[in-house]
């Protein structure tokens, strides 16, 4: 397969000035939004989308754009779990072990710089994962039909369902929630009306930015809120950020290992940086044994969940794009931008639309080296921002996100509805029932109905056709697995501390 | 134990939801034949999905949340989501720039920062983000009735 020429007109499209700088703020709004508490990649993504659109911007640089958030983020992320022990998704929960251990033995520096290092390394390595095995998974999923897509989508909810929540029972009811909500409006293909209680400015549906920024921004102002009145952590001042070249030397094989696995991750759907990150770290600590000091400040402590989690964010990319089915609330809303600029990612897009695929990819290159660059100098800078305070930061985050809402359709009935939502949100946050899939629900829920709706019309009403193809069985055979799996673990009680790491892990 | 926890509330709410739903979703009907499951068959799966997860819950609920005690928190909680709704209200008649700068004023003061910098802040970057967003990028953010009656 050539994979030389195609990829040499992605850089010629992702070195292209505009996208360069499209590239540039996405890492840079993203640091930022993965170190501050309140906003995180999947809020920062929902706001950019209809400023995106309003902008007309080309549909090629808004996915550099929101790519370079999302990667991005997992880098800002590790500098408030580092320095504060305040892990702003459950992706960095690991980091914090060794990191902030790090950080109190005044090892602050070197933890931050080996956090940027191996970020670097785990996003570059696996860009080749990206290149590779995209046109593979690409030309098998070419002979999908409805059915099979049906059964991918199943699959897809089973397993983020029951990886980010601890509980089957709430896994459900928010997948039931997210189909739910998207069913409202016209159906699109007998043209009735649905759940619209007669209100004509629900016919087009609930738009995915909105419940996106009602579920998680407008809910999390409120969350922050009740934090507020528990106090503040300050960060403290870090000396100088580098790591030495013993550590860095010291982590390599760590950082192989890890990028490995975390991009391997990364692919499954409902699995995520979450997960990579996790299993790396105790892979690690396996492999290492006694050569290993983990979590009393061990630098490949740091090393590896870095490595894993940038990994696992480009693998995600994998199935976002080649299949059209993500695997995670991010990369769900990502689907969303995507369809609504007319572009269907699936196992078509690497042929119709190699500019957005390989430009996406040579961008990922550039913006990884543009985190590293920005991130080593620059960490200093960074940390004033974790410490602006936040009487005026929330009301900021809470504006950006009215404004990005009522981009959406000009309308402040919209607005009405992301506050209900943000209520929503904020009582499903505390009764521990995961938000992804509500999202995934939203956007993914139209797409799953119409294959459904399109097998059984080939079918001629005849259910069996779901079960018919090898494809479909194992997919329902997998979805079953990762349902019990859990329910499993926890009879063995073979590792309850994954059940523990997962049962945050609802934004990554 | 008590016996009316969250959990078995939330429970009870998605099963009664998922009846009414699926009671609802029986209305969906199509004159013609467009397709053999038509626009009910997700709605009534989701129901179910619903109801199961519901029942669940019911059954065997998990332990309490920690709501916010009565007192300062439940209040500024109160004030920030009320704030909200009317910002949803006030933003026609008193266009962007105007309320945008009253609910971030609010919020400044919810999250225990004072009235002057609060407002100064808001005022600053509800301006910018006008010129951001209607300069800059042609987002059509309201004025205000206020405004344009006169003119």
């Amino acid at each position: 397969m050539d994979v030389i020429h195609p990829l040499i007109q992605g850089f010629g499209v992702a070195l292209q000035p505009l996208n360069l700088a499209f590239a540039f703020i996405g890492v840079l709004v993203g640091t930022t939004v993965g170190m501050l508490p309140g906003i995180g990649p999947i809020n920062a993504i929902a706001i950019l989308i209809p400023i995106t659109f309003a902008a007309g911007i080309r549909p090629e640089s808004a996915l550099i754009l929101l790519a370079g958030i999302y990667y991005g983020s997992q880098y800002g992320n590790s500098i408030s779990t580092i320095l504060l022990n305040v892990p702003g998704t459950a992706s960095s929960v690991v980091t914090a072990l060794d990191g902030y251990e790090m950080t109190k033995q005044g090892r602050a520096g070197p933890a931050l710089a080996m956090s940027a290092i191996a970020s670097f390394f785990g996003g570059t390595a696996s860009i080749f994962g990206l290149v590779f095995f995209a046109p593979l998974l690409a030309s098998w999923a070419i002979r999908f039909g409805p059915a099979e897509y049906f059964a991918l989508m199943v699959f897809a909810f089973a397993a983020l369902s029951s990886l980010a929540g601890n509980q089957l029972a709430k896994g459900l009811i928010a997948t039931a929630l997210g189909l739910l909500l998207g069913t409202v409006g016209l159906d699109p293909q007998s043209a009735i009306p649905r759940f619209t209680f007669g209100q004509i400015r629900l016919f087009d549906g609930m738009d995915f930015v909105v419940v996106t920024i009602g579920l998680f921004a407008v809910s999390e102002v409120i969350g922050v809120l009740e934090d507020t009145q528990k106090g503040q952590v300050v960060a403290g001042s870090v000396g100088r950020v580098m790591a030495s070249m013993k550590e860095t030397v010291s982590s390599l094989w760590t950082m192989v290992r890890s990028s490995i696995i975390g991009f391997l991750v990364g692919v499954l759907p409902g699995a995520g940086g979450t997960i990579a990150s996790f299993v790396a770290y105790a892979s690690e600590k396996q492999v290492l044994g006694s050569k290993g000091f983990f979590g009393k400040g061990d630098i490949r402590g740091v090393a590896a969940p870095e490595a894993a989690n940038n990994a696992a964010a480009t693998g995600a990319m994998i199935p976002l794009l080649t299949l059209g089915v993500p695997g995670s609330g991010t990369t769900a809303v990502m689907l969303g931008a995507l369809l609504g600029m007319n572009v269907t990612p699936g196992p078509l897009l690497i042929e119709r639309r190699p500019e957005l695929f390989w430009g996406l990819v040579a961008s990922m290159y550039i913006g990884n080296i543009i985190l590293l660059i920005l991130n080593l100098p620059l960490v200093g800078l960074f940390i004033r921002v974790l410490r602006l305070p936040r009487w005026f930061l929330m009301p900021g985050v809470a504006a950006l996100s009215f404004v990005a809402v009522y981009a959406v359709n000009a309308s402040a009935f919209d607005l009405l509805l992301v506050t209900g939502f943000g209520l929503l949100g904020w009582v499903l946050r505390k009764l521990d029932v995961p938000l992804a899939p509500i999202i995934l629900g939203v956007v993914l829920g139209p797409l799953m109905e119409k294959n459904l709706r399109r097998a059984m019309a080939l079918s001629a009403g005849d259910w069996t056709i779901l079960f018919s193809s090898p494809i479909a069985i194992t997919l329902y055979g997998l979805a079953l697995l990762s349902l019990l799996a859990p329910i499993l673990a926890a009879r063995l009680r073979a590792r309850p501390s994954l059940a523990e790491i997962s049962s945050a892990g609802e934004v990554d | 134990m008590r016996e009316w926890r969250s959990e078995r509330i939330a429970g009870g709410i998605c099963m009664l939801a998922a009846v009414a739903i699926a009671l609802v979703a029986r209305t969906f009907r199509v004159g013609f034949v467009t397709d053999p499951i038509g626009p009910r068959a997700l709605p009534w799966l989701a129901a179910a999905l619903l109801g199961t997860g519901g029942l669940i819950l019911v059954l065997r609920p998990g332990d309490e949340p920690d709501w916010p005690p009565a007192g300062p928190t439940r209040k500024a909680i109160a004030i920030t989501l009320l704030s909200f709704a009317l910002y949803a209200v006030l933003i026609g008649p008193l266009g962007f720039v105007l309320a945008t700068t009253l609910l971030m004023t609010v919020l400044a003061r919810v999250f225990g920062g004072r009235l002057l910098p609060g407002l100064l802040a808001g005022a600053a970057f509800s301006g910018v983000m006008w010129l951001l967003f209607v300069a800059g990028l042609g987002v059509p953010l309201p004025i205000g009735i206020l405004f344009t009656r006169g003119g």
